[in-house]
């Protein structure tokens, strides 16, 4: 796993081997991984999850070690959460280059991070992701998905379509595959395009 | 989608890209490889080539003949299973001669293909 950022905490922690640690170390974390630490509102839990997932304790030159969240000072708490805020605002600043408007034709985002489906060399990579507009009909495993995992994979199937690869559809470990700033520049500018209202109805009495 | 009776995790059949469900139990059997071993009477193993191959039992779809999923050839395959392993396949033809279950609309089938792929996906810097 690839190394996010790095963190030297204010106070040493106690890892799970029953050493301690005064830095960390933030993996980037896949959709999956994502998806799981957002899927609750609660603050203390999403920290929980992250650091559970892609957050490992590091002390020198020894190997990353995984360690309780509860063990964390508040401030480096709060430095973690401010990790996750940052990640949203790093999906927000990416400016779309997409060709399509998802209604009339099909609307091509272009991965920040390729999808190797496997580790051979001559594997196929999937390097855009097409996304059409659905009716009604066909959309009901995502109106009636609860949660954000449920409803992110509910999404990406019905809309979503890999491009470059002889997959015909976004199976779920692709969907897990995906990094972290794909999945959030889809989740947070993508699918308001193809699912949210755009209040462009009229009140007429 | 069928579910698999042991930890009722999600089965999922995509044949020509529509998704198909399998008999409720799963059963299900992936054959990846393409040689297939066989123990000599003095303990030596002799390898012969054979085709990859998927075995699985549909639930034949209103939309679909049943003859179609019969003499299905040269089509594209998915499957996802309960614990997260994918395979996809280019060009499977069913080979099975065995008959359409009219009581229990199913659809014993037999894919051969070329080669299975099992998905193992991950993100590369661009």
């Amino acid at each position: 796993m690839q190394e996010y950022a790095r963190l030297d905490l204010v106070k040493p922690i106690t890892v799970k081997d029953g050493g301690s640690s005064t830095e960390i170390v933030v993996f980037r974390p896949t959709c999956r991984m994502m998806t799981e630490v957002l899927d609750t509102p609660n603050v203390t839990v999403q920290v929980e999850r992250f650091v559970g997932s892609c957050v490992r304790a590091v002390n020198g030159g020894t190997e990353p070690v995984p360690f309780n969240a509860a063990e964390l000072n508040a401030i480096d708490g709060s430095e973690l959460s401010s990790i996750l805020n940052e990640m949203s605002e790093e999906a927000d600043k990416v400016n779309l280059d997409m060709t399509g408007d998802g209604i009339l034709s099909p609307l091509v985002y272009t991965l920040k991070r390729p999808i190797k489906l496997s580790p051979k060399e001559d594997a196929e990579t999937m390097h855009q992701i097409a996304f059409e507009g659905k009716r009604v009909g066909d959309i009901s495993d995502f109106l009636d998905a609860r949660g954000e995992t449920k409803e992110f994979h509910a999404f990406m199937r019905a809309f979503a379509k890999p491009m470059g690869v002889t997959l015909p559809i976004m199976t779920d470990n692709l969907i897990d595959a995906l990094d972290f700033l794909d999945y959030l520049v889809i989740r947070r500018q993508i699918m308001g395009k193809l699912v949210y209202a755009r209040r462009k109805w009229k009140r007429v009495s | 989608m069928a579910t698999c009776i042991k930890c009722k995790g999600v089965l999922n059949f995509i044949l020509r890209g529509q998704s198909i469900r399998l008999q409720s139990d799963g059963d299900v059997t992936v054959l990846v490889s393409t040689q297939k071993r066989t123990e000599a009477y003095n303990g030596e193993f002799t390898i012969e080539d054979r085709n990859a191959k998927i075995t699985a039992t549909l639930v034949v779809p209103n939309e679909i003949y049943v003859r179609d999923l019969q003499t299905l050839c040269d089509v594209p395959v998915v499957l996802e299973l309960c614990d997260g392993r994918t395979f996809s396949t280019d060009h499977a033809s069913n080979i099975s001669d065995n008959p359409y279950d009219a009581k229990k609309n199913l659809q014993p089938i037999e894919l051969i293909t070329d080669d299975i792929t099992e998905l193992l996906p991950q993100a590369i810097a661009a």
